[in-house]
């Protein structure tokens, strides 16, 4: 298991450095560029553009300037905002752990909601609830996140007051869990919400694929409860392939938190990604990518390894 | 007991969740030491002086700093950290005597000393400005007394007290310990030191901005012992915080207009015309050039159409570039109402004719006009197709065409394409007027980096003299005379079409005392209190 960890991570490096040559040159080639934003202001003058162009060492060329920002990444150096000029490892350190709690709040949302939901239309396949809970999920998947974040908001914030808007924290209280807690609902089940729809639609199809094989006919002609059946042989087989999906779905609650943490103004990673993109500022656009690209990777990683743990018959050598 | 103790558990649990309610009813306390509570549409991007770029910077900048002077509600200077000033005859020597009792947040002595070492910071090479506006004028700066210090020009400069006066001192103290490098990485942001009413006790990224008053503040007492500016950048998160009452004051977003009902028994709205205007660009290429295609076209755009069917009557028609109600506004300009028989009879009259497609044609070549806008702007988007759909009815081809702004405005954008094209973008105007960059032919835009901002590539020697004119005169209302002029000319030749200025709606609570808001300033905070 060790000796295939560490094939999985030595085959990722060569991934991720052409990840970062890819996504560098797409950046450098993009119209515009981090100065863009000083051509239409009349007080900046060419000569003040040439100063800060050296300063900020973009009069070198765009592969010149990917190896000193690899170079000082292997030593542990992320660079500096071009925008701020704060050092990105402040920006993200300060923003990152925001964005986990909110993928882990959707996240156990998503797995709270979704599993139970699969589970229920599939032992209640054709019925009535069947085809409704099927709609509804259909629709919610559908459902633009932005849209919806806002008329949870209308609806929970504005009109009936229960929730805050947006924000992590009151700015008229002291911070406690318990005011986390509260404004971390409607974020989580917006960006939630997609995962509990797909993930549903799959763990039914999986019980109704397994339900149907020999061993769970065998489980019952041996007396065992409907319960017992679904839960210690049916569920554990039909949740091998939506491993599989939640680590595959990891990356995308990173990036989908881009909208979720714009409508209510979660100060996480989403928002730096967003801003940093608009301004062209590649050190953070190629820090926001990296740390995409290596969630990916760790969240297929920790998808086989969980398949492998789940399903005797896998093995890792 | 077990069934007392559930509905006991139940009501704190609920009150807990629901109490929500009650946060915003707290926020409107009757004593000072309410917050106030502000929306900023994104995080700051650095609060050293001369260092942010950013429009939010101002709000919590103006809390920390207090420059030299300041521009009053009835558009005067008046002294903040200068108790007086005075100017030389010629223009060339300005001189302000500081406030003795002037104290930085750390409680040492504000003194000429620092204001000579503020003209080496914003001049320093090595720091990383956009622009350091005006202090290239400076020649050079002296501390006569501890508390007399003289400017120095290398030529009259008008804007001298709306750029160099009116920017921000820095301690000498505190800046010459911290080397450049620190600076440009945001050293100050986290040891702010102010000479303002406020200092920036906490400033969580992304998330919010506290101040709370400076103890050392020189200045008259302030009211409000915290001032919380919230981040948030969606608009309408930012409007439904209003209506929750979270926010002290908030704008109001056009599309939400219909719901300022809503809003009337805690808010007050008031409507400030905004020192923007929209507008289109002509780039003076082809028939473009001729003023008279210019003029056909002020007469086919619908200015009042759009802003009453676009901008909800939240703007009001533009005619020149100065402001309504500013100083220099000149409020004789004629106008031209919207008249298309009147549009298609001058590009007639001046020698098109119709034809392929409907078209009008001059000596075999199709006139058009395309506008390109900033994809990002639906609102200008919405304008572009009405203005498109009007030209075109007089024979103008006019398609609309969007793209990132960055594209519009760099090297292989519209304004350097050999083609006629038309921009429309919102440009503003500052409390001190410049034309220059904006309509001298010295300014004619030829590359990307070119200075000054005459991208429509107009050039008329009367604007030149009028221009040069409007930023040497010491006198104001000489330099009112001159752009008044300048008025005149820009709606006989047309270098921009001016479609309006904006109108920004803004909901402030019934709490809030003591707040006004002009085109370019708003009362001193320390008028504000809440009840």
């Amino acid at each position: 298991m060790g000796r295939y960890v560490l094939q999985r991570i030595l085959e990722a490096i060569p991934l991720l450095l052409l990840v970062t040559v890819v996504t560098y040159f797409l950046m450098n080639i993009t119209p515009g560029g981090p100065l863009a934003v000083y051509l239409h202001n009349p007080k900046v003058t060419p000569a003040r553009l040439a100063i800060l162009a050296k300063q900020l060492g973009l009069d070198q060329p765009w592969y010149t300037r990917y190896f000193l920002w690899l170079w000082a990444l292997m030593r542990g150096n992320w660079g500096y905002s071009y925008f701020s000029g704060l050092p990105v490892m402040q920006l993200i350190g300060e923003r990152l752990p925001n964005t986990l709690i909110l993928m882990g709040a959707a996240f156990i949302i998503s797995f709270g909601c979704g599993l139970p939901l699969g589970i229920y239309v599939a032992r209640h396949q054709y019925s009535f609830q069947d085809h409704a809970l099927s709609f509804l999920s259909f629709f919610a998947w559908a459902m633009p996140s932005f849209f919806f974040g806002l008329i949870l908001q209308t609806v929970f914030a504005v009109k009936l007051g229960w929730l805050p808007a947006s924000g992590m924290w009151s700015v008229y209280h002291q911070h406690t869990l318990w005011q986390l807690l509260r404004h971390l609902i409607l974020p989580s089940v917006v960006l939630g919400l997609g995962s509990i729809a797909s993930w549903s639609r799959f763990i039914r199809a999986g019980i109704l694929e397994v339900i149907k094989e020999d061993f769970i006919r065998t489980a019952r002609a041996k007396g065992l409860t409907e319960r017992m059946v679904f839960v210690k042989h049916a569920l554990k087989n039909a949740l091998l392939p939506i491993i599989t999906i939640i680590g595959l779905d990891l990356p995308s609650f990173f990036g989908g938190a881009v909208i979720t943490e714009q409508i209510f103004s979660w100060p996480g990673m989403g928002r730096l990604f967003l801003d940093s993109l608009n301004e062209r500022d590649y050190p953070v656009q190629m820090a926001g990518l990296l740390i995409g690209a290596i969630l990916l990777i760790v969240g297929n990683l920790a998808a086989d390894l969980a398949y492998g743990f789940l399903d005797p018959r896998v093995h890792y050598d | 007991m077990k069934k007392r103790f559930s509905v006991g558990l139940s009501a704190v649990l609920l009150s807990s969740v629901f109490g929500y309610v009650g946060e915003a009813s707290a926020a409107t306390g009757a004593n000072s030491s309410v917050p106030l509570v502000q929306a900023l549409g994104q995080n700051p991007d650095n609060l050293t002086p001369g260092m942010g770029s950013l429009a939010v910077d101002n709000g919590p900048m103006s809390l920390m700093n207090a420059p030299l002077i300041f521009l009053n509600l009835h558009d005067k200077w008046q002294g903040e950290l200068a108790t007086s000033w005075s100017q030389s005859a010629n223009g060339l020597q300005y001189t302000f005597h500081i406030n003795p009792k002037a104290r930085w947040s750390n409680g040492t002595p504000i003194t000429a000393a620092d204001v000579v070492y503020t003209w080496h910071y914003y001049t320093n090479p090595k720091l990383q400005f956009a622009y350091v506006t005006g202090w290239n004028y400076v020649k050079d700066v002296t501390a006569t007394g501890k508390d007399t210090v003289v400017f120095t020009l290398t030529r009259s400069y008008a804007p001298f007290l709306s750029t160099v006066a009116s920017s921000d001192i820095v301690s000498q103290a505190a800046f010459s310990k911290v080397s450049t490098a620190q600076l440009n990485h945001g050293y100050f942001d986290s040891h702010p030191i102010s000479s303002g009413p406020y200092i920036l006790s906490n400033w969580v990224s992304d998330q919010a901005l506290t101040f709370t008053p400076n103890p050392y503040w020189f200045g008259p007492k302030v009211h409000i012992q915290k001032i919380i500016y919230e981040i948030i950048p969606n608009s309408q998160t930012a409007f439904n915080e209003v209506l929750t009452q979270k926010l002290t004051m908030g704008a109001v977003p056009t599309e939400d207009l219909s719901q300022v009902s809503a809003l009337a028994p805690n808010y007050n709205l008031i409507a400030p015309i905004q020192a923007t205007y929209n507008q289109i660009t002509p780039i003076e290429v082809g028939f473009l050039k001729d003023i008279r295609v210019r003029q056909a076209l002020d007469f086919a755009t619908p200015k009042a159409e759009i802003v009453k069917y676009i901008m909800h009557n939240q703007a009001i028609v533009a005619h020149g570039d100065q402001v309504p109600g500013g100083y220099f506004y000149d409020p004789n300009i004629p106008h031209r109402q919207y008249n298309l028989a009147v549009a298609r009879k001058i590009l007639l009259s001046d020698g098109f004719a119709p034809g392929p497609g409907g078209w009008l044609y001059k000596n075999g070549k199709k006139l058009q006009a395309p506008i390109w806008t900033g994809s990002t702007s639906h609102t200008d988007a919405n304008i572009a197709q009405v203005v498109s759909a009007s030209w075109e009815k007089i024979g103008v081809y006019a398609p609309v065409r969007t793209a990132d702004w960055s594209f519009i405005f760099g090297a292989k954008g519209p304004q350097f394409n050999g083609q006629p094209e038309c921009l429309l973008f919102s440009w503003g105007q500052g409390v001190f007027p410049d034309d220059t960059i904006d309509f001298n032919s010295k300014f004619i835009v030829t590359s990307a980096t070119s200075p000054g901002e005459n991208v429509e590539h107009y050039s008329s020697p009367f604007m030149d003299r009028l221009t040069l004119a409007g930023t040497s005169l010491t006198s104001r209302p000489a330099r009112r005379q001159v752009y008044w002029a300048i008025q005149r000319l820009e709606q006989q030749t047309l270098p921009l079409i001016f479609l309006y200025w904006n109108k920004g709606d803004v909901a402030i609570s019934k709490h809030l005392h003591g707040y006004q808001q002009t085109v370019f300033n708003t009362t001193p905070v320390w008028d504000w209190w809440i009840d």
